[in-house]
């Protein structure tokens, strides 16, 4: 990263010698990219994180159907990102009908039935659906979902932040988002591939920006250093998943062997790095500090640890439980070289640490 | 708090009622789940809960512990759960489910002798 700030420190759009390096070196970037993503450059342009993205490329495909209608359908599990935006445009309309959050299943995958319908009802301009959960790992039916949308001619947003780089890249999709952190690159680096066949256009006044997509430019260096994980990650790849999953599936059977717990998410249709455990009774927040005291650093989904008192929507969407929770994101290797000892301590901590968390509980 | 009698399940008189307002994840289920375990099997115990983590909570527990949830209804600033202590798989509510510890047990627990155990 120190390197690519050095390099990439200049105005592209200048004509001096370091602007012109700076430029060439962003085309470098986007060229990794757009290539590890199977798309053309000119699909591919840089936003300042994977939600603005999200945010970005959802105004786009709405304001290019707008003569189609204005509805909107989303999953019930997605990136608040979405769900917010659409909230907002039906609060502000002061229409319901203008988003539809499709409920799951208590696995976490979207009701493909309730999917096709909530397509079907008039109006309906764009829909939104992630390539798999970020928090429960689930994979969602992406090829059924977006087979269901071309019937209909409704553009596919997919989500893919939480997986990109660590499973499958998606096929199946007209405007795909994705994350430089999912791959072990910088934060504040999203992804936005729109294929020239997809119908999308800015709201607002024109720019130059990103393929007419932005009005911010990129941070080379972070562009850089985003295409630098790509590229470096990209050879292991398949083999650094093979092994996350196995992890994973360690983590899997310890938390399950503790009473009262459930693993949620698909336990086998599911990205290879993620998993959450609710631990009936526990405190998430107290569970998460157990273990960080026991060295190994972990994110709980509860509501007791978040500012807002609401609970994860993903976990309430799934009827789970949304109180002591864990979720384990298992690093790639080549950004963790002791992950498998890692995990091993964790499930050698797990039961000690429920147990005294439940005691801690218990007692209040 | 707890009213005690030697009637059926369905009796208000015979419910416990589980006051958790005001107390956030996961009290509100550890309070019921204390009710429950100080109660007999087949008891019910209707909590009350301000947290908006409850109703997710609560139903995922019932679930897990096999229990059944008889009602959920909103009471103003609160939710009141009606949970029943009592299995919902059990060889009566599920002939497919898992076999019975004990083959020779009734169908369904009838209502047991008081325990009369302390105020939560």
């Amino acid at each position: 990263m120190a390197a690519a700030w050095e390099a990439g420190w200049a105005d592209p759009r200048r004509l001096h010698a370091e602007g012109r390096r700076a430029r060439r070196l962003l085309d470098e970037a986007r060229a990794v990219l757009a290539d590890g993503l199977g798309v053309g450059p000119e699909s591919l342009s840089f936003t300042p994180g994977g939600p603005s993205a999200l945010r970005t490329g959802l105004e786009g495909l709405v304001y290019a159907a707008r003569r189609t209608g204005s509805r909107l359908v989303a999953s019930a599990v997605e990136h608040s990102a979405i769900l917010l935006l659409g909230r907002h445009a039906a609060s502000v309309a002061d229409d319901p009908d203008r988003f539809e959050e499709v409920p799951v299943d208590g696995v976490g995958r979207v009701d493909l039935a309730a999917w096709a319908q909530a397509l079907g009802a008039p109006g309906t301009a764009v829909a939104a659906l992630q390539s798999a959960n970020g928090e429960v790992g689930t994979r969602q039916p992406l090829a059924e979902a977006y087979e269901r949308c071309r019937e209909r001619g409704i553009p596919l947003l997919v989500d893919a932040s939480a997986g990109l780089g660590r499973d499958d890249t998606p096929e199946a999709y007209d405007v795909l988002v994705g994350d430089a952190r999912s791959f072990a690159g910088p934060a504040g680096v999203g992804l936005l591939v729109v294929p020239p066949r997809t119908r999308w256009r800015r709201p607002g006044p024109h720019t130059e920006v990103e393929g007419g997509r932005m009005d911010i430019e990129p941070l080379i260096p972070l562009a850089l250093g985003a295409a630098e994980a790509w590229a470096r990650t990209a050879a292991a790849r398949a083999e650094d998943a093979r092994a996350a999953r196995a992890l994973v599936e360690t983590i899997r059977v310890a938390a399950a062997a503790i009473p009262d717990t459930e693993v949620v998410g698909d336990p086998v249709d599911r990205l290879p790095h993620v998993v959450t455990c609710s631990f009936l009774l526990a405190d998430g927040e107290a569970l998460v500090t157990e273990l960080d005291r026991r060295g190994i650093a972990v994110a709980s989904g509860s509501a007791c640890t978040s500012s807002t008192l609401e609970p994860s929507h993903v976990l309430a969407a799934m009827g789970a439980l949304t109180h002591g929770n864990i979720r384990v994101t298992v690093p790639m290797e080549s950004v963790c070289p002791s992950r498998t000892e890692d995990v091993a301590a964790l499930v050698a901590a797990l039961p000690g640490a429920v147990a005294a968390v439940r005691a801690q509980v218990a007692s209040r | 708090m707890i009213a005690t009698g030697a009637r059926g399940i369905d009796d208000d008189a015979d419910v416990v009622t589980v006051d958790a307002r005001g107390l956030r994840c996961p009290l509100p289920v550890l309070r019921l789940a204390q009710a429950l375990a100080q109660r007999p099997e087949g008891s019910t115990v209707r909590l009350l809960a301000t947290d908006p983590a409850a109703r997710t909570d609560v139903a995922a527990f019932v679930r897990m512990r096999g229990l059944l949830l008889l009602d959920t209804r909103d009471e103003g600033e609160h939710t009141a759960y009606l949970v029943r202590g009592v299995s919902a798989t059990g060889p009566a509510a599920a002939p497919g489910g898992p076999p019975a510890a004990s083959p020779g047990m009734p169908p369904a627990a009838p209502p047991a002798p008081r325990a009369t155990p302390g105020g939560a």
